[in-house]
Order: structure tokens, then sequence, then C-alpha cells
């Protein structure tokens, strides 16, 4: 290997390394929020922010090795008068083995990375999903353009007459991990709350499940991402996460209110 | 290797320009064509920024629109959002960046590059841009009925929610758009395979020829693939229920349809969708790679490296479909396995952005305007590529999906890499496709007026969308969530307008130059490649006599030629001494 190729090779492989290992440190140091993402308010939120941040930094760091070598080539051999450029196909072995480098270094220091990172998250997360019978359930079934909410009522059973059902408004308490089941009864719709990091498709003909834990109390937006019809843009809920007691005493308003309509 | 059928020059003047079987003047009708949809694609995405800045303000109506329509207030009606982003999409898409990077280039190109008279099968060539014409009238029309369930429609709204005739015309328009394509591919892959001159072999093939090639492989693979979906949609909304399952509720009614599965289609879609990307993506690649070779006066960096990764992605394409999916409730061994896998395809992106740069070194660079647009592309692309990864990452696609973040990503791959692709081409092949220069001082303004608001409008989306902003929301400032950003949509529809308005720029360069710009010589930029050698415009049956390749396409700056290019069918320098210069230094 001629010796002016390595002093580009190690610095390239060293400032690789370096990035290679400082995401996860800064990650650990418990970034919570940047600018560019919105508010969170759930515990599992901080995976998804995590991840968001690192792949930022990597791409940021890959973009700029990029656009400055390109600007300094421009710049560099621009053409001028009697000045040659070199005849370089690029095919000897020199040039197969700083390819070969680079993709290793793009498949551990990103792709892998990446990879790895998004599966702990996502295990983590399942792992700690509440078990059906104990958790509080909500059930959401989309409509054009309506986000029906049930909850199960006194007997803790879905499809009895004693559910409770709103529209467009959810109740959920805080500290607490609430499992949304989800479908639709018409179209597709997807339930999306981007201040707890939660978004599932809300598809017709399945149920597909989706949990969170708010961290205090709050009112968010739920917002349907799908497109689902003209009225997309405003299939819009509201979601007020509050201490149990308020949100029984929610509970136990609408079913009063429900009393009476029927 | 077999002769193009040779059929006789045409003496009317319907069957010289209109119904020809040249593949030149398809390639021609082709980027006309495609134009045609860019400007007008181009309008209505002007139109939905208006409507996304200025949603209920009654200071901002409508130019044109709101009187034309009668609109209260100024303001559009829901349902006509719905049916500008879903025609923006489709039109732009599969109406105006296919008929110009694989319709243009490739009919064009391929037979001028690879030393042929013309296309394998010149009538199902000519046929093959007829189809294209009638699917782009249905889509005309289904612009004026009304269609409105994305680019993607995905069932059961594409089946359900919109009873008009326009949806039906819609799929049916690119049904047809699909069988004019694989009759493309059909003829490309043949006429690359059989009609090469003698001596080009497939290392002398310049890389556009490559990106091309690829291309029409991989729409053999998709389209028929999603020609089937697609038909299966359209008899659904007849009546059957391939996608729609038991016992759904439509404004009140119950469906009497059941059995079907909602993702099927999905799964259709894209195993067709994902490798679309690349379909229109890699001519591009080709056009870039070449382009940089020639205005650097440099052989193309790791020609062969090049095409062994043109090939790896394409394969890499037909199973990576399912990211579009990870919202869908995908199972967790199957989402891991779509996440790996697109991963992956960041290795041989990388080599490409390698090997651009690779060219450019040590290059001996003029910024033409083809140049400038070809850098462009390079900038772009590398923001449109790396942003792929946060939607490969499930994890960060669960968050990201369906926000302006995806609208920002793909804009950054098709509208700005492929457009400025395009527009490239457009201006390199220009002089010969029309016998004159495009003007060059207007070419560069273009560039920077373009490249400079691009990013503001696509840039600016990223932000909004790691934010959360939805997509195809017809109103943002319903939201309290998003209303400190609304400014945001403000100045990305500014940025809008300017990019708009700096591509009549480019008409005003287009048309004048088609009939007073400087008559161009047969090869104004001093390039290898075959199309160089022949008159501009070139005549009927391209070559005088077969030419034949004394050697590959990127001859540049060789130390013992005379001059710093030696065409392909030159033969000045001693076959072998290139290799000896190169083993010299
Ligand atoms: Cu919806
Ligand atoms: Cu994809």
């Amino acid at each position: 290997m001629q010796r002016r190729w390595l002093i580009p090779l190690a610095t390239g492989t060293g400032a690789w390394t370096i990035l290679a290992i400082a995401p996860p440190c800064w990650a650990a140091g418990g970034v919570k929020r940047v600018w560019w993402l919105p508010e969170d308010y759930s515990t599992t939120g901080y995976h998804f922010d995590n991840l968001f941040n690192i792949v930022l930094f990597e791409t940021a760091v890959a973009f700029a090795a990029v656009v400055i070598a390109l600007i300094y080539f421009v710049v560099r051999y621009r053409h001028r008068e009697g000045h040659r450029a070199v005849y370089e196909r690029g095919d000897r072995p020199i040039h197969l083995a700083i390819t070969v480098t680079l993709a290793l270094i793009v498949f551990i220091a990103i792709d892998m990375n990446i990879v790895h990172r998004s599966n702990v998250s996502l295990a983590e997360i399942a792992e700690q999903a509440p078990d059906p019978e104990s958790a509080f359930v909500v059930f959401v079934t989309g409509e054009q353009f309506n986000w029906v909410i049930t909850y199960p009522g006194t007997d803790g059973q879905f499809g009895t007459l004693d559910d409770i059902e709103t529209r467009n408004e959810m109740h959920v308490p805080v500290g607490e991990k609430v499992l949304v089941r989800i479908t639709s009864r018409d179209v597709i719709h997807s339930f999306n709350i981007p201040q707890l990091r939660v978004k599932m498709d809300a598809v017709p003909g399945m149920e597909t499940r989706v949990w969170f834990e708010v961290t205090e109390p709050t009112k968010l937006e739920l917002a349907c991402a799908e497109l689902c019809g003209w009225g997309h843009y405003m299939m819009k809920g509201r979601v007020v996460a509050e201490s149990r007691e308020a949100v029984e005493r929610w509970l136990q308003e609408q079913e009063q209110f429900q009393e009476a309509m029927r | 290797m077999a002769e193009a059928r040779g059929h006789h020059e045409p003496r009317t003047f319907l069957g010289r320009y209109i119904f020809s079987r040249d593949h030149k003047i398809i390639g021609i009708q082709f980027l006309f064509t495609g134009l045609f949809f860019l400007l007008l694609g181009g309008l209505m995405a002007l139109v939905i920024r208006w409507q996304l800045a200025w949603p209920s303000d009654e200071t901002h109506p409508l130019p044109l629109l709101a009187k034309w329509y009668g609109w209260e207030g100024g303001h559009m009606p829901p349902t006509f959002y719905l049916t500008l982003i879903t025609m923006h999409g489709s039109i732009m898409i599969f109406f105006a960046i296919t008929p110009i990077v694989i319709g243009f280039l490739g009919n064009y190109l391929i037979p001028l590059q690879i030393g042929a008279k013309d296309m394998a099968f010149p009538t199902l060539n000519m046929l093959s841009y007829w189809v294209f014409f009638v699917a782009s009238v249905c889509m005309i029309l289904a612009l004026i009925f009304g269609a409105g369930a994305g680019w993607t429609a995905y069932p059961p709204l594409s089946v359900v929610a919109t009873p008009s005739i326009g949806q039906d015309l819609w799929i049916l328009a690119l049904a047809l758009m699909g069988v004019s394509s694989l009759m493309g591919a059909i003829n490309y892959v043949t006429t690359i395979i059989q009609l090469r001159a003698p001596g080009m072999t497939w290392g002398r093939l310049p890389l556009t020829i490559w990106g091309l090639f690829y291309t029409a492989v991989l729409n053999l693979a998709v389209l028929p693939v999603i020609a089937a979906g697609l038909f299966l949609l359209l008899l659904d909304r007849w009546g059957t229920s391939f996608y729609i399952p038991e016992g759904l509720i439509v404004n009140g009614q119950r469906l009497d349809q059941g059995g079907g599965a909602v993702l099927l289609y999905q799964h259709l879609f894209w195993f067709f969708g994902h490798p679309e990307v690349y379909i229109l993506i890699l001519p591009v690649w080709g056009v870039v790679s070449e382009l940089l070779a020639v205005f650097s006066r440099k052989p193309a960096f790791g020609y062969k490296a090049t095409v062994i990764c043109m090939g790896i992605i394409v394969g890499l394409s037909l199973i990576v479909w399912g990211h579009h999916m990870f919202t869908a409730g995908m199972a967790p061994m199957l989402s891991k396995t779509f996440m790996t896998l697109t991963t992956l395809i960041s290795i041989p992106s990388a080599v490409f952005f390698l090997n651009w740069l690779g060219t450019l070194w040590k290059g001996d660079i003029h910024l033409t305007s083809p140049m400038l647009f070809t850098l462009g592309i390079v900038f772009v692309f590398a923001i449109g590529g790396l942003t792929g990864l946060f939607h490969a990452a499930e994890a960060v696609d669960l968050y990201v999906h369906d926000t302006y973040f995806v609208v920002g990503h793909f804009h950054y791959t098709l509208a700005a890499s492929v457009l400025f692709g395009s527009i490239a081409s457009i201006y390199y092949w220009f002089p010969k496709a029309f016998g004159r220069m495009m003007n060059e001082t207007l070419g560069k303004w273009h560039f920077w007026l373009t490249f400079i608001p691009l990013q503001g409008v696509f840039f600016g989306m990223f932000i909004q969308g790691a934010h959360g902003h939805m997509r195809r929301i017809a109103d943002p400032t319903l939201y309290d969530f998003l209303r400190p950003w609304q400014s945001y949509n403000v100045f990305i529809t500014y940025c809008a307008l300017a990019l708009g308005a700096a591509q009549l720029l480019f008409v005003a360069n287009f048309v004048y130059s088609l009939f007073a710009g400087r008559k161009a010589e047969r090869n104004p930029w001093g390039a290898t490649t075959l199309e160089w050698t022949v008159p501009s415009p070139p005549p009927h049956g391209n070559f005088e006599a077969t030419p034949v390749i004394r050697r590959w396409a990127y001859d540049y700056s060789l130390p013992e030629a005379p001059r710093d290019y030696l065409v392909q069918t030159e033969d000045e320098v001693p076959v072998g001494a290139e290799v000896a210069a190169a083993q010299k230094r």
C-alpha cells in the first residue's frame, strides 16, 4: 500500500470509530428533548427520541463528509488553462481496499448499530407491555371521521351492555400503563399521539395494539395519521391524562349521560 | 450481433412525427408529454402549498382558482385538496418523471449509445408511447372527475369512499401506464442484449445504459405484480372483495362485501412501490456517473464497482417493501428482517458517493449547466439517501411514519434528485436531440435559483415532520401542537413559489433555444460516447455505417492521446498503452 493513502485511511477510520462510540455516550447522558422533537409525556418515548438523535448524528457526519469533499474537489480541481486531469480508472487493488473498508464502516457503524438499537428498544417496550387482564384497557375504533373510544364498564368486559362509549375524548390515568386495542369500521386510520410517541394503524378486519404510560397530568391531541378521506385532517381527538379518581369520576358521568340518552 | 430491423424512412408528417417508429422521435414525444405533466404537477404543488400556508386566512384567497370555482372565503373545499394531493403524486411519479428519465432517456439514448440503428421492436416502441398517451388522457379525466385516495390508493378507501368514476379512471390510467412501461422494458432489455455494435462489450457500455438496463429489468420484475394488484382493486370497486373484510360500515351503511384482506393490497403495492423509486433513480445514477466523467475530463471512477452496486441495489430493492408497513401491526420477526435488509442499501449507495467523488478528484472540472445540476444531485441525493435511514430504523419510523419527514425524504430523492437528473440530461443532450445549444448563462441562473429555494422547501419539511406534522392534512392550524410551526408552512410556501418562478427561466431557455439557439456541432462537450459521432440531430437510422467500438466509454485525459478524450470508435493509441500508462504512475 502506498504511503500517501495511509494518513487519510487512518484519520477516516478514526473519525468513524469516534462516530460509532459517541452517540451511545450522548444518549446515555439522557438528552431528554431537543427542540426539533415535540414534548414527550410518555415513559417509553425516550427510546424513539434517542434513536432519532443517533441516526441524525450519524447521517449528519456522513453528509458533512460528502459535502466537504464535494466542495473541496470542485474548488481545488476546477478547470485551469493548460491543465489536464489525471487518468485514473479507480479499479486498482488499493481502490478495492478503500471500497471494502467503506462498506465495512457503513455496515458496522451505521447499519448494524441502528438495527441493534432499534431491536433492543422495541424488545424492551414489548417486554414491559401490560397484561390485558389487569391493565387499564381502552378500545379505539376509527370511523370517518371520528375516534370512537370504548371503556369496558364495571364488568371489565368489552361487548357487554355496560360498555361506555365516547367520541373523540379519551381519559386515561397518569402513571399507569394503558393498553389500547385498535380497529376500524370503515377505512384505514392511524391512531397517532405524537406527544406520547405512539402511532398504530387502525385496520378494518383486524385488531392492532399499542400501550403507553403518561408521566404527568396533561391534555394532548390525538390525530389520524393515515389518509382516510376528505375529512382526514379534522379527525381529531383529545387525550386527557389525569388521576385515577378523576378518570373514574369522568367515566361515571359518561355512564349517567349514556343512561339518560337511552 | 443482429441488426435493428430496418424500416424505411417515413415521408408523411403523420408518419414522421406522430405515429413514428423512430426511437428518437418517440423519445422526444415522451419528453414533451413529460414536461407538460411536470408543469401541471408543479402548479398543483403550488396550490397545495398555498392551502397549507393560509388554510383559513381570509386575507389570502387562492388566486384564480377561488374565483373560477366560486369558493366561499376563497378557500378550497377539503375534497378538492384530496384530489390535488392524489393527482400531484401520481402525475409527478408516473406521468412526469417516468416519461422523462425512462421514456426519453431510454428511447433516445439506448440505440445511439450502443451503436444500433433503432430499437429491437420499433412498432412495439410506438405502441408503448400511444398506450402511455391513452393513460395520460385517463389521468386528466380522473383529475376532472376527481379521485381521492392518495397516490398509494389503499383500499378500503380507494374502493368505498370515492364513488365517482374518477377513481376508476385513475386506476385504469395507472394500469395502462404499467402496460406501456412493460412494453418499453421488453424493448430496452432486448435492444441492449441483442443490438450492441461490434466491440461494444458489457464492460464498455456507458453507465447511463447500465442504469437504464437495470431499470428495465426491475420494471419487468415488478410491473406485473402491481398490474394484478390494480386489476383486483378495480374489480373490488365493481363488487368483488379481494381487499374488503366482513362487516364494514360506510356512511351508516353495511357493505355486503366480505372475506378479503386489507393488507394484501399494501404488500402488492409496495412490492412494486419500493422498487419504483429505484426504477426512477437508476438511470439518474447512470447519468450522474457519466456527466461527472465528461465534465471532470476523467474516467468514471470505479466503473466496475458502480455496475456491481447497481445490481446489488436492484436485488435488495425487491425484498425491502415491508418497511412501508411498520405501523400496520407487523410481526417483529418480519419487521426486523425488513429493517436489516433496508439498512443494507446504504452500503452500495455509499460506494456510489465514493466513486462520484473519486471521479471529481484530480479532475479538470468544467462547471457547465449540466455539470452544475449533476453536482446538485450529489448534494440532494446525499440528503435524500441518508434520511432514508430514519425510515429504515423501525423504532424511528414508527414515530416519523406518515409525517412531513417522509414527504421531505422522498422529495429529496424524487423531486430533487430525479428532477435534477432530468434537467441535467436535458441540458446535456439537448444539442444532440435538437441540433442547437441551450443558453449557458440562463442555465446557470436556473441552477442557482432552483437549488437554493429547493432546500428551503424540502429541508423545512424534515423539521416539521420531526415535530409530528402529519402529511396529507388540509388544515394544520386545527392542531394546537402544530400551531407554533405554522410559520414554517408559510416559509416553505414562499420558497416553493420562488422555486416555481425559477422554472420559467428553464421554459424560456428551452423554447428559445429550440428555435434560435446557437447551432450545435456533432460533439459540443468533447464526449466519448457514440451518440456524439453522428450529426446533431442524428438522421433516420443514426449511423451511416455500423460503428466498430475499440475502447470503453471513459477514455478521458489519456496521457498519450493528442486531446483530452478519445471517442469509443477511435483507435489512435495502440491497445495496451493505456494500461501501461496507468501502471507507470
Ligand atoms: Cu382517519
Ligand atoms: Cu421503500
